[in-house]
């Protein structure tokens, strides 16, 4: 026996249904181009009624077929493979990127190749040349006052850039930290997020009727969004559970946990390093590859010199800052005990004539110029009576022309191999020494990005194939669903026109 | 593979981008006209342009030193001739003394000779810019002058009582070093080196200086000669030409003919001495002339060298650029059609 007005319950379904079809090819349509959005599918399924352990034998096998359609849900389609591989791949994206900018804007500070407005250029290699020819020109005539002046003009000069270079390498350093304190109270916003939407999703699958297929899409898409933002910081893994939640892991981690979540801290230590720690137990993270990791390494890197646990052995910017230290302190050395001041009867050298001191800052505020303190890149500067006095360089207040010292001091500028710590090298090969290793990082990390980036846009390219919204698809879903409507209030009327039979014209 | 529209868009701008990126690298070469800015852009290539740079200014440094260090000697090199040219004008001066002339005449030879002297000592301290040239490394006085007696002294010590010591330095009867008598040695691209101890390798550097004393003469030497009484006697000469010219001078003065043809060989051997001297340097001169000439080869060479490192190659770089800018246009241009119509346009 079949139900009576049963036709219309199954039109009626078709009729919902298709609206709901439709609304949905509508949101996905005017969804095109948000982000993070993926295409909603409405799941329909044929609606059947099976009865089994009913003492009542219904025979339900053609009396109650044809109940119409049931809409299961909206689902929407995502790929974990892919979502896994392209955070994966952003993380490196994020971390070579980081670095090769870094290091690029390390590069522009210690410039020496830019050859300026007047073909000189401007970097240390080009004040070293100042001190050499203005030497040649005093070595051949040992007693000339204005020789004099122009070597102290030139080794001043020396002196200033240094410091100068060394001052803007500092300034980049503490603008990468205040960066990286940036980036980490970002990363605390993602995790917050993540675990504020892992309680509404949850509460959202409780009170909504939603299950692990049918899940609240907005909210499931707005997670995996915040997740891709996170994977460039640091190695991102995640696991879903049935009801809802995520747990996130940051470099093997876990970090959010259905609805709490982690943070990390960003501190400067006293040796001039800075820590990245997980706020519950203070231990410093370990992201993987990424932005963070970059950032640190780079800011804490010291290459060949890391003494302290907080260093890295990247070749940083406090690697660069040794490199400068080095410099200046050895050129400080030269220059500072090659011309004699004070030769005893027997001529034997009693003390020779400081060009360089270290400056420094006494108790009570002043400062002075110390020639026997450490001379490093920020503290080197010309001593104050030679700059007053420049004729004191000469021998003998310039009663005489004997220049050995002076060649002396001019062969160890050019062609003596001075001891640095990695090696000997002439002052220029030194500079070009750490020039090259920059260089080549920079070339290396370009190169890393570069094919990164490719590998990272065929991955989107591949996620969105099949997550992104086609125009053709959703018009031709639009005309199915419209044709479908038309069917179904067709159905209805015909329905009606059966009813309208059996009510008003049988047996009257 | 479902291509949808954001796929689209998101390849059209990468690739559009990395157009417009090789289209600006090519016009920042042409506009700044050098291959690369920074050592990160050619390792190998800033690594060579660097060393290139170093030994370019170097280059010229050298040419100049070289150019100061040949004019000098230039200089000394005419002073004495001119002093040659004084000695053999007292020479003839002696000539005429040793044949038979009144007191008068003697009295006119002798005081010419003294004049031709005071002359010889001013070419003796010329000067070279403010340097004097054959002062060796005295930086203030003039190096030759005349004691209380009339004998000549250099650098404060008696000429006729420097000897040289067996290191070939010069000294005084005592032993000590006559002063300012040091060398000086210019670098003119010999490749100068410290020694181990920090001292300057003196073979590695050229020696400029000039010795005034080795020109001149210096010390004395033994002399036999009949006098005029023909007895043999050997008296101790000066070596220097301004001493034996006062010598020459008492000699015509005291008419003692013997003495003075005695005298006139004696000069004419430091004659003989200075000349050597002259050809000496201008063997000099002539090397720091090919000196110079090699520099101003390298010079070129080191030029040409850079430029083909740093520089580039217009046209080549000028057809790469349009290249570029072509396919930009052509991006350009089909970026207007980016989104092809889809089923919607055709809807009725």
């Amino acid at each position: 026996m079949r139900p009576t007005f049963l036709g219309f319950e199954a039109s009626k379904t078709a009729l919902f249904a298709t609206q709901k079809a439709l609304d949905i090819t509508g949101n996905n349509l005017s969804n095109i181009s948000s982000e993070g959005y993926t295409r909603q599918r409405v799941d329909q399924v044929s609606m059947g009624y099976y009865c089994y352990g009913t003492k009542y034998n219904i025979n339900a096998r053609t009396h109650l077929a044809g109940m119409g359609t049931n809409v299961l849900g909206i689902s929407q389609t995502r790929n974990e493979q892919l979502d896994n591989a392209f955070r994966t791949q952003y993380a490196e994206v994020g971390d070579y990127s980081q670095r090769n900018t870094m290091l690029t804007e390390i590069e522009s500070v210690l410039q020496e190749m830019d050859i300026g407005t007047d073909g000189n250029g401007y970097g240390l290699r080009y004040s070293i040349e100042e001190m050499y020819t203005s030497l040649q020109d005093l070595s051949m005539d040992a007693s000339s006052i204005t020789d004099a002046n122009v070597v102290v003009a030139a080794f001043t000069n020396f002196a200033t850039t240094m410091r100068q270079v060394s001052m803007n390498l500092e300034e980049k350093a503490e603008q990468y930290k205040q960066e990286l304190q940036v980036d980490t109270q970002t990363v605390n916003t993602i995790l917050e997020k993540i675990s504020v939407l892992n309680r509404d999703i949850k509460r959202a699958m409780v009170a909504g009727g939603y299950t692990e297929e049918y899940g609240p899409n907005e909210m499931l898409d707005e997670r995996n969004l915040l997740l891709d933002e996170l994977s460039a910081y640091g190695e991102v893994g995640v696991k879903y559970y049935a009801d809802g939640t995520a747990d996130v892991t940051l470099g093997g981690r876990l970090v959010v946990k259905d609805e709490t979540n982690e943070m990390l801290d960003f501190s400067r230590n006293n040796d001039g390093t800075v820590s990245v720690r997980w706020r519950s137990t203070g231990e410093n993270v370990g992201l993987g590859p990424g932005i963070i990791t970059a950032s640190t390494e780079i800011i804490n890197g010291r290459g060949d010199g890391a003494i302290s646990a907080n260093e890295s052995s990247f070749m940083g910017f406090r690697f660069y800052k040794d490199k400068l230290d080095e410099l200046a302190s050895r050129i400080a050395d030269v220059c500072n005990n090659t011309i004699p001041k004070e030769v005893d009867v027997d001529g034997n050298v009693v003390s020779y004539v400081k060009f360089f001191g270290a400056q420094m800052t006494n108790d009570f505020g002043e400062t002075e110029i110390l020639p026997d303190m450490y001379i490093s890149s920020d503290n080197i500067k010309i001593m104050d009576d030679i700059k007053a006095d420049p004729s004191k360089i000469l021998t003998n207040n310039g009663v005489t022309k004997d220049n050995k010292y002076i060649l002396e001091l001019l062969a160890d500028l050019s062609t003596t191999k001075i001891k640095f710590t990695n090696g000997d090298a002439t002052f220029e090969d030194y500079i070009t020494g750490y020039l090259t290793n920059l260089g080549n990082d920079i070339t290396y990390y370009d190169t890393r990005s570069e094919s990164a980036q490719t590998v990272n846009e065929e991955l989107l390219n591949s996620r969105e194939s099949i997550t992104g919204v086609s125009e053709n698809e959703e018009t031709v879903n639009m005309l199915t669903y419209n044709r479908a409507y038309q069917a179904a209030a067709r159905m209805m009327t015909v329905m009606d026109e059966l009813l309208d039979v059996l009510i008003n014209q049988m047996g009257v | 593979m479902r291509i949808t529209n954001n796929r689209i868009t998101r390849n059209y701008l990468f690739n559009a981008n990395r157009n417009l990126q090789y289209y600006n690298d090519s016009s920042n070469k042409l506009t700044t006209g050098r291959a690369f800015t920074r050592v990160s852009e050619n390792v190998s290539g800033g690594k060579k342009a660097m060393r290139l740079r170093t030994q370019l200014y170097q280059n010229a440094q050298f040419q100049k030193n070289v150019s100061a260090a040949n004019e000098k000697l230039t200089i000394a090199e005419q002073s004495l001739r001119e002093m040659s040219d004084i000695i053999t004008s007292i020479k003839e001066q002696a000539q005429r003394g040793g044949g038979v002339v009144d007191d008068d005449s003697m009295d006119i030879l002798a005081s010419t000779v003294d004049e031709f002297k005071a002359t010889m000592l001013q070419y003796a301290n010329c000067t070279y810019v403010d340097e004097y040239v054959f002062g060796g490394t005295n930086a203030k006085t003039a190096p030759f002058t005349a004691d209380a007696n009339g004998a000549l002294m250099y650098n404060g010590t008696v000429v006729s009582d420097i000897v040289k010591n067996n290191a070939g330095n010069f000294v005084d009867q005592d032993g000590n070093a006559v002063e300012f008598s040091e060398k000086i040695y210019i670098d003119i691209g010999l490749g100068m080196v410290n020694l181990e101890e920090g001292k300057i390798d003196v073979q590695s550097a050229y020696d400029t200086s000039f010795s005034g004393l080795d020109c001149l003469g210096f010390g004395t030497s033994e002399f036999t000669y009949k006098n005029n009484d023909g007895v043999e006697v050997t008296e101790e000469f000066p070596n220097n030409i301004y001493d034996i010219a006062t010598e020459i001078s008492k000699a015509l003065r005291d008419k003692d003919t013997q003495k003075l043809s005695a005298l006139t060989d004696r000069m004419s051997e430091a004659h003989n001495n200075l000349l050597k001297n002259v050809a000496d340097l201008g063997v000099r001169t002539q090397y720091l002339e090919r000196t110079l000439t090699q520099l101003k080869d390298e010079e070129v060479n080191i030029q040409t060298m850079q430029t083909e490192l740093e520089g580039i190659n217009d046209t080549e770089e000028i057809v790469k650029m349009n290249e570029y800018k072509y396919a930009w246009m052509l991006t350009l241009q089909f970026g207007g059609n980016l989104l092809p119509q889809s089923l919607m346009d055709f809807l009725k």
